[in-house]
């Protein structure tokens, strides 16, 4: 027994130089792909994952949550999950929608739990943020002043704007402009019809491109 | 302003769109691709005859491209401080056990002060105080009693004492939070 470890040894060095990953090198798709190589994604490759796509979480939880002090502990969170889960992903070409999805996920979780704890005032609150609450005044035509916002200037504004949305339009209008999800899915996950969707998006537009327009028709 | 592409879409025949709000919420689903192909004609029409719809069109195609280029928050933290909370956390969390098990211990320091007896009350103490956190070891466990039954007159008043001071400490801070975080993760 002991003559043959001299030789499996010697094989194995030869294999050594090509096994270790330097997991900056790789695409998205082969990250991926690697932290899904064994029981738990090794710790290299995973941080690897984290700094790709930390900001797209934190993107998303923000424009979800503009109001949370603590998205930061959210945000570890949904790499909890993601570490815990990622070898179960089966297309993971797709891996930034699903990562979209586990943030959404979570972030509904979190806000059920802190309706829950503040049901004094969300008794009275889906009243006035139900659908009822955007109007459809359209837009007058006439364009607005010739000065143009800076393309700075004009993002605040939009983030400013789509925070000031009412929770429940702005959540929508989120989830279809930032992470791309089709209206089905967005009914499903925010618990009502298509229609109610449709209309949810529909206003978001339209009061975004009523605050905007001095921008919108600038170019 | 919407009178006149009102009045427009009337000329077209469509009257199901009439107000505003039809209107400009088929325009909506029809940038999304959220439309039927009778809905799809209608809103196309609409685009090459009214220049209302044209100019809200144009405005959500711009308000589209704003969205999908609209540039990343300030990071909630620093991504390097991230990886090691992450990992902090991921780490600690399976390791629950072992983090009991010292806690107990340090519950049993005081009560060998207590008698001289103490050391062999501790050794039962542990198993049972260990068992809430590897629920299989339980069954194994249960069965010592039975041969031990004739010790267990000698110990009767350390044995019940024990479970009055440690048992809730030791259950309620700890158990409880991570065992229902790391139950659910999804």
């Amino acid at each position: 027994m002991s003559q043959s470890f001299p030789v499996s040894w010697s094989s194995v060095e030869v294999a050594v130089p090509q096994t270790p990953v330097q997991a900056e090198k790789l695409s998205n798709y082969d990250l991926v792909l690697q932290c899904q190589v064994g029981h738990r994604p090794e710790k290299a490759v995973f941080a690897e994952l984290m700094r790709r796509y930390q900001s797209h979480v934190d993107k998303v939880l923000y424009h979800l949550a503009p109001d949370w002090q603590d998205r930061a502990d959210l945000a570890q969170e949904v790499w909890i999950r993601v570490y815990r889960n990622i070898p179960r992903l089966n297309e993971p070409v797709k891996f930034r929608g699903w990562l979209s999805r586990i943030a959404t996920n979570l972030f509904y979780d979190e806000l059920r739990k802190r309706k829950r704890t503040a049901s004094p005032l969300s008794l009275d609150a889906p009243l006035s943020l139900e659908d009822g609450e955007l109007d459809w005044e359209i837009a007058s035509e006439t364009p607005g002043p010739d000065e143009e916002l800076s393309t700075r200037e004009f993002y605040d504004q939009l983030n400013d704007a789509i925070a000031d949305l009412p929770e429940v339009f702005r959540t929508t209008i989120v989830l279809r402009e930032i992470e791309g999800m089709a209206y089905e899915e967005i009914a499903e996950i925010t618990g009502v019809s298509l229609g109610t969707v449709k209309s949810r998006i529909a206003r978001a537009r339209l009061r975004l491109q009523t605050q905007l327009q001095q921008y919108l028709d600038g170019k | 302003m919407s009178s006149q592409g009102q009045s427009e879409s009337n000329l077209h025949g469509d009257s199901l769109y009439e107000t505003p709000k039809d209107r400009f919420e088929l325009l909506s689903a029809y940038l999304d691709g959220e439309v039927t192909a009778t809905e799809r004609r209608q809103v196309e029409e609409w685009l090459a005859n009214d220049p209302t719809v044209q100019q809200l069109h144009a405005r959500l195609l711009k308000l589209r491209q704003a969205f999908r280029s609209i540039p990343a928050p300030a990071p909630s933290q620093p991504v390097e401080a991230a990886i090691d909370q992450v990992f902090d956390k991921i780490e600690r969390r399976p390791n629950l056990s072992l983090v009991r098990g010292v806690n107990t211990q340090r519950f049993a320091i005081p009560m060998s002060v207590a008698a001289m007896f103490v050391g062999a009350v501790t050794v039962f103490g542990l198993n049972r105080l260990q068992s809430p956190s590897a629920p299989q070891p339980v069954a194994v466990q249960q069965s010592e009693p039975l041969e031990t039954g004739g010790l267990m007159v000698a110990l009767d008043q350390p044995v019940v004492a024990i479970p009055k001071t440690t048992s809730p400490n030791v259950k309620t801070p700890e158990n409880k939070p991570f065992d229902h975080k790391g139950g659910d993760a999804h």
